[in-house]
């Protein structure tokens, strides 16, 4: 998750604060991060109960004390997956059921404590769980948007529309995104480290005095991020360095390329481009309470612009978000439409503990989809 | 809650030896009416689809309706620990994770408890066109049965041709070709009903692959004889009324011809 290295290159770039120095500003937060954490103390009741009332409580506890120290929360969720990272889910996906397996049969011998770790792995932040989190936070009149598709590019559309000041995050990702201050690692007592872009020129590990956004981002999908993984040997450091030496996007992959010391892929600058598009152009809700909104895009597209780096079939950029229904798109940011099934939240049937899907699998698992056949073309579906 | 009662286990045996060796996983849809399944092979060449009244157990109630998954040759197996005169009673909560059988004996001296956990099957409800069939041919299952049976030793793909004056099974392999011809009506009277019978609006002909006609032939024992239907292009459905309890149906796609293809 997040930009590989980023975060530990920019350390002397990021202040510590706390968020008493920050009262009276708006906070955009990334709340999945807080959830995940959430799920560490109560992993077995999610799993076995379908019960995450104590995860809810740590976000409250949080949003409270943002309130505490004069901090006005909005609290950002996650949507929908993107396309282009569907595979990635898949693989995670397959990796939960194999700890869940792992924690079911530690978690029937008796051996609860080694469980929980297991199912720590195997707990995911469900739509559920965001729903049971938005209905804490209506009662106490706590803001929040759900973000069509990633929290991380909705949180940067907040804070460059004026809509927060800054942003809590642990994700290095909203930095590439377009964030300008994020406050990273807040700890219970309310202290973290502070990003302001304004400092990027001071930073003493890579020199970035001249770094305009454009090349904070090529250094950062150079270096790994979740789109496009970095190629064999390339780090932060030789990315900046790449970066530093080339600073346009279309010189730095011919520059790579030509260097000889890595081997590019022959699709790499394809990939890069659609990863550099996506941290471009991802939709977001637009979050003007009371008013109905499309999605837009993070920042406007130049179609000319596209068209000249893309194929013809990419150019709707669908890779960066399929466009939804006007009105879907509002119950989705309001909580009250699940982001990735579409199903208002009041028709989903009740959340039923993951380990029912374990005791009923371990017997029984059903034999791989079959691909279809001659029978298909006589069916109506 | 899910709880019907077979006077006899051996019916719900043959029934599930008539699909595991085509489908091994599939979900019995169980509503008040009864309960049904369908599904299509591995390779998706064929579907059956098999449905049972309610009315024709000694006693069947469903609360809900539900869906559970099962592995055919698994509860094949656990149907075998029955004996064929044993009743069956099927039970499942709402909601379930497990179905249970119990096998009682005739003389109640012994009742046997199986619960058999289920599967958690992605089912999509597929709807076979209504099909007005040009030429409906009815033949003695074993008869059928036995027709495939010598026809494989040829070859693996059966031509199929319906005309009024009779029905002909043709196939042609490496080692050589056979034909099977069935005229109507021949067989009758002396063996009471068990004949050939040939209901044909419009001549056709079509090709099936053997291997298939071969595992709807293991439905043999549920029915006296065994229908099959044909239009052209449309996949056959081969069908066996099993009595007031209901019928297993198979459709099969054809084979298309090679000079389609081209």
């Amino acid at each position: 998750m997040g930009i590989s290295g980023l975060l530990r290159a920019l350390k002397t770039v990021m202040e510590r604060k706390h968020l008493q120095d920050l009262s009276g500003q708006s906070a955009a937060v990334d709340a999945l991060g807080w959830l995940h954490r959430g799920t560490y103390c109560c992993s077995t009741e999610i799993c076995v109960n379908a019960d995450w009332s104590k995860c809810i409580s740590y976000c409250m506890k949080r949003v409270e004390m943002l309130r505490h120290f004069g901090v006005k929360p909005i609290m950002v969720f996650d949507g929908d997956n993107l396309p282009m990272k569907k595979d990635t889910e898949n693989a995670r996906q397959q990796s939960r059921k194999e700890a869940l397996a792992r924690g079911y049969k530690l978690y029937q011998e008796g051996r609860g404590a080694e469980a929980q770790q297991e199912f720590i792995k195997a707990v995911d932040v469900t739509p559920a769980m965001i729903r049971s989190l938005i209905d804490r936070l209506e009662a106490s009149g706590v803001d929040f948007v759900v973000a069509p598709y990633e929290a991380d590019a909705q949180l940067a559309y907040l804070q460059r529309q004026g809509k927060a000041d800054f942003v809590i995050s642990e994700d290095s990702d909203c930095i590439a995104f377009g964030c300008d201050r994020v406050l990273f690692k807040l700890d219970n007592e309310g202290s973290g480290d502070y990003f302001d872009r304004k400092a990027l020129g001071t930073n003493k590990q890579l020199a970035m005095k001249t770094f305009t956004h454009d090349m904070v981002l090529d250094m950062c999908i150079l270096a790994g991020c979740d789109y496009l993984d970095s190629l064999p040997g390339m780090g932060i450091v030789r990315a900046h360095k790449l970066v530093h030496q080339y600073r346009k996007t279309e010189r730095i992959l011919r520059g790579l390329r030509f260097n000889g010391k890595t081997s590019v892929p022959k699709n790499y600058e394809a990939r890069f481009i659609r990863a550099r598009l996506t941290f471009c152009h991802q939709l977001v809700h637009p979050y003007t309470p009371g008013v109905k909104n499309g999605l837009v895009p993070l920042n406007a597209v130049d179609a000319d612009a596209v068209a000249k780096l893309l194929p013809l079939e990419d150019r709707i950029l669908h890779f960066a978000g399929p466009q939804i229904d006007d009105t879907v798109a509002h119950h989705i940011a309001r909580g009250k439409i699940n982001a990735i099934t579409k199903i208002p939240f009041a028709d989903e049937p009740a959340p039923r503990p993951l380990i029912k899907a374990i005791e009923s699998a371990t017997l029984a698992m059903p034999s791989k989809v079959s691909a279809p056949g001659p029978m298909d073309r006589f069916l109506s579906r | 809650m899910i709880e019907c009662r077979l006077a006899e286990a051996s019916v719900l045996k043959k029934i599930v030896e008539a699909l595991k060796d085509l489908v091994t996983d599939a979900a019995f849809e169980f509503s008040e009416n009864g309960l049904q399944l369908q599904a299509m092979d591995s390779s998706h060449v064929s579907l059956c689809y098999l449905q049972l009244l309610s009315t024709g157990f000694e006693h069947f109630r469903c609360d809900k309706e539900s869906s559970l998954g099962v592995s055919l040759p698994n509860l094949a197996k656990v149907l075998k620990c029955a004996n064929n005169d044993d009743t069956l009673t099927l039970k499942a909560k709402d909601e379930p994770d497990v179905i249970s059988l119990v096998f009682e004996s005739k003389k109640q001296d012994c009742i046997k408890d199986f619960d058999m956990k289920l599967m958690d099957l992605e089912q999509e409800q597929l709807a076979i066109p209504d099909t007005e069939y040009k030429s409906k041919v009815t033949i003695p299952a074993d008869e059928f049965r036995r027709i495939i049976a010598d026809l494989q030793v040829l070859g693996d793909t059966c031509k199929i041709t319906a005309e009024k004056a009779g029905v002909r099974f043709a196939v042609e392999g490496d080692v050589g070709k056979a034909n099977i011809t069935l005229k109507p009506g021949e067989a009758a009277d002396e063996e009471g009903g068990k004949s050939v019978n040939i209901d044909v609006e419009e001549a056709v002909e079509l090709r099936f692959a053997l291997r298939y006609l071969n595992y709807f032939a293991k439905a043999t024992p549920l029915a006296e004889s065994v229908e099959l239907s044909m239009s052209k292009d449309v996949p056959l459905l081969v069908e066996y009324k099993m009595g007031e309890i209901g019928a297993i149906q198979y459709y099969l796609a054809p084979k298309i011809d090679e000079e389609d293809e081209e």
